[in-house]
């Protein structure tokens, strides 16, 4: 019995042990985001097999570092990850766990696409403490949600897709340029989209937004939340309520992970409109892919935007 | 314009020298390549209706941990943490030791996990845990009774996922026999092993099933036997948290039972937990558990310092506003040891962490 205990558990370890050897050519890419993953098998196309750790409905900053998720990245030949510490709480746990001298850090299997950006937004100045809540200490991490460092995104996966399976180089670049190309193609249809948007300002629930913002042009004039990552205070809440009923027209933003219960008074307080966005791909149902997640932000943002308009004299809403 | 350019130009000189000093070119002084470092510092005030000892009455530093971790080279990593503790025949002075101090390799083909150096024993759920992580104020009886609060010892651990439809770690270990319940004159190592396999029930939840085997030589002064000691153990652990909204609702229910097998005893010895922790609101915990430790005296009276049967219930709220902090309520009933009258106790813990703490496992 011992000695049939003994040969099932040797076949088992040998088993592992060659797995590696007899896996097939495509390129095993692991991205720690839905948009990311959605961005690498449009790159990756037939020559990547692409698995996501952070679904889109979870608010990335929290994902638990489950021990199965190890082994996704256990035989990954590449990660992709955003950076500027977003996936902080879990993911070097897991690259820990999974034992995979590719994707260690400084391996040529580990991609922090946030290289990617060259302008980050909220760099904190000055003295940076968690009295500012959690906070990102080498900027905003969101910048995925302006679909032009998305395209940014694609060419250095590309790169990087090109460096570890050279034969498939040219088709790598291809799919990032075909990408790019309808990401241009779209702008104008969201720029026109949004046109009766950006004179309302707005009121975000999370610091999630400022790439989208900034991209669309859009005016954020406070935060729900005060401090990242801390459940803001009734005062905080108030002066925010307060603010938002001075305004002629006024609509908040959210996305479907925050909290809805704070985020629903506010807006039920300020009678403004409350546009719950995808901050992910998969996020909201209609949010399939990463160009339909921009549709989906572009209508509930302009409906919003609509709704948020306040009655005047002279003028109905 | 030209008063501009001489200020300009003063200015410059005078930061050039801070720069090259950052830089650690010509003092060879850099922080460049520091640990990250982080301090834990947990305290407790309690309260007891059966012991009038200062050791549970009052207040106190129940730990602080100083934690450093950094990249040793491309194939190494280190870990050191020191930990600050009270001494427990004086609560004025403090005891430090080196609770962990290792080196994990990182560049291993096929997977394989090496750690050498001093660190917690990966046997059962709870043991391998820091003070600062106990979901309670104090260890489980049926835990601390048969292996200590504090199982760490110093030689190498070799860890290897296996190729399984599902997550399975093997871990095996050899190590010095050094802590309390090891004869520590005795220069035999001991020798351990940990499988813990996980499944994904759904997106949200997880089932932990792990078992654990360590063995080495016994302290008579510890369970009253000399010879081998050998102990097994078996943890079931059920998690589950919401993933549709940040600091949702979660779940954790865990249940471990330690089978202490002292060579030269008789009898079957047994020590268990159940608990559970419940995040009913974004930042409060509510907890439960019970457990006992049994040394089956049919054996021999004296075993373990005289616990015979005891056990042990707890309720606790943890207000966390941050993951850098959290206070803890907790009111405890023990049976005390050896059927003495019971111990009510009313704990009130709390913590902090600042620096760069890394984020502890699943």
């Amino acid at each position: 019995m011992t000695r049939h205990a003994l040969k099932f558990i040797l076949l088992v370890l040998a088993t592992g042990l060659l797995a590696p050897a007899a896996a097939n050519a495509e390129l095993k890419v692991v991205a720690t985001l839905s948009d990311l993953g959605w961005i690498a098998e449009r790159v990756g196309g037939d020559d990547a097999e692409v698995t996501t750790l952070c679904p889109g409905h979870q608010d990335p900053h929290y994902l638990p570092a489950k021990p199965s998720l190890t082994r996704k990245l256990k035989k990954a030949d590449l990660l992709v990850y955003n950076g500027l510490e977003l996936e902080v709480g879990w993911l070097p746990q897991l690259i820990k766990c999974a034992r995979n001298r590719n994707v260690k850090a400084g391996a040529c299997g580990e991609l922090d696409c946030s290289h990617a950006v060259r302008h980050v937004l909220d760099v904190p100045t000055g003295q940076v403490d968690r009295s500012q809540g959690d906070i990102h200490p080498h900027g905003n991490p969101h910048y995925l949600l302006d679909p032009r460092l998305g395209v940014a995104v694609a060419r250095l996966m590309a790169d990087r897709m090109a460096e570890l399976d050279p034969d498939a180089a040219e088709r790598y670049h291809r799919r990032a340029d075909d990408f790019a190309a309808e990401i241009k193609a779209r702008l104008p249809v969201w720029a026109e989209k949004m046109r009766a948007a950006t004179s309302c300002p707005l009121i975000v629930y999370h610091q999630h937004w400022e790439y989208l913002l900034t991209w669309l042009g859009l005016d954020n004039i406070a935060s729900i939340e005060h401090r990242p990552g801390i459940n803001p205070s009734p005062q905080h809440v108030e002066e925010v309520i307060e603010l938002g009923r001075r305004q002629a027209c006024i609509y908040i933003l959210a996305a479907s992970w925050d909290n809805r219960k704070i985020a629903d008074r506010a807006a039920e307080r300020m009678d403004a409109p409350l546009a719950i966005l995808p901050g992910a791909v998969g996020a909201v149902e209609e949010a399939t892919g990463y160009i339909e997640m921009f549709d989906v932000i572009c209508e509930r943002l302009s409906e919003a935007s609509i709704d948020g308009v306040r009655p005047q004299e002279g003028l109905t809403r | 314009m030209r008063t501009c350019f001489i200020v300009l130009i003063c200015t410059a000189g005078l930061l050039a020298p801070v720069a090259a000093t950052a830089s650690g070119t010509l003092t060879g002084a850099s922080n460049a390549m520091n640990p990250a470092l982080s301090v834990n510092g947990l305290f407790v005030a309690e309260t007891s209706n059966d012991r009038d000892d200062a050791e549970v009455n009052g207040a106190r530093l129940q730990e602080a941990e100083l934690h450093m971790t950094a990249v040793v080279d491309p194939f190494w990593t280190a870990n050191a943490i020191f930990s600050v503790a009270p001494r427990e025949d004086d609560a004025s002075s403090f005891d430090i030791i080196m609770e962990e101090g290792n080196v994990e390799a990182t560049s291993l083909p096929w997977g394989i996990g090496l750690k050498l150096g001093k660190f917690f024993l990966p046997f059962g759920k709870h043991a391998p845990l820091h003070t600062h992580q106990y979901a309670f104020v104090e260890s489980p009886l049926g835990v601390a009774s048969f292996v200590g609060a504090g199982l760490t010892e110093t030689g190498a651990e070799l860890a290897y996922a296996l190729p399984l439809p599902w997550y399975s770690d093997l871990i095996l270990y050899a190590m010095n026999a050094d802590t309390e319940i090891w004869d520590q004159d005795d220069r035999d190592p001991m020798f351990g092993a940990r499988l813990s396999n996980l499944w994904d029930v759904s997106d949200d939840a997880t089932l932990e099933l792990g078992g654990s085997y360590m063995r080495g030589p016994g302290s008579a002064a510890w369970h009253g036997f000399a010879g081998d000691f050998r102990v097994s153990g078996v943890d079931l652990t059920y998690k589950w948290i919401s993933s549709s909204s940040s600091h949702g609702p979660a779940l954790n229910l865990t249940a471990e039972a330690l089978f202490p097998d002292p060579e030269a005893y008789d009898g079957s010895p047994l020590g268990w937990y159940v608990m559970g922790q419940y995040r009913f609101h974004h930042n409060w915990w509510l907890g439960l558990t019970h457990g006992r430790a049994d040394t089956d005296e049919t054996g021999a009276p004296t075993a373990w310092n005289g616990i015979g049967e005891t056990w042990e219930s707890k309720l606790n709220f943890t207000f966390a506003p941050s993951e850098f902090s959290g206070l803890r309520v907790e009111v405890s009933q023990y049976d005390d040891r050896l059927g003495d009258a019971d111990d009510l106790r009313f704990s009130v813990q709390w913590n902090f962490t600042i620096g760069s703490h890394p984020a502890h496992s699943y």
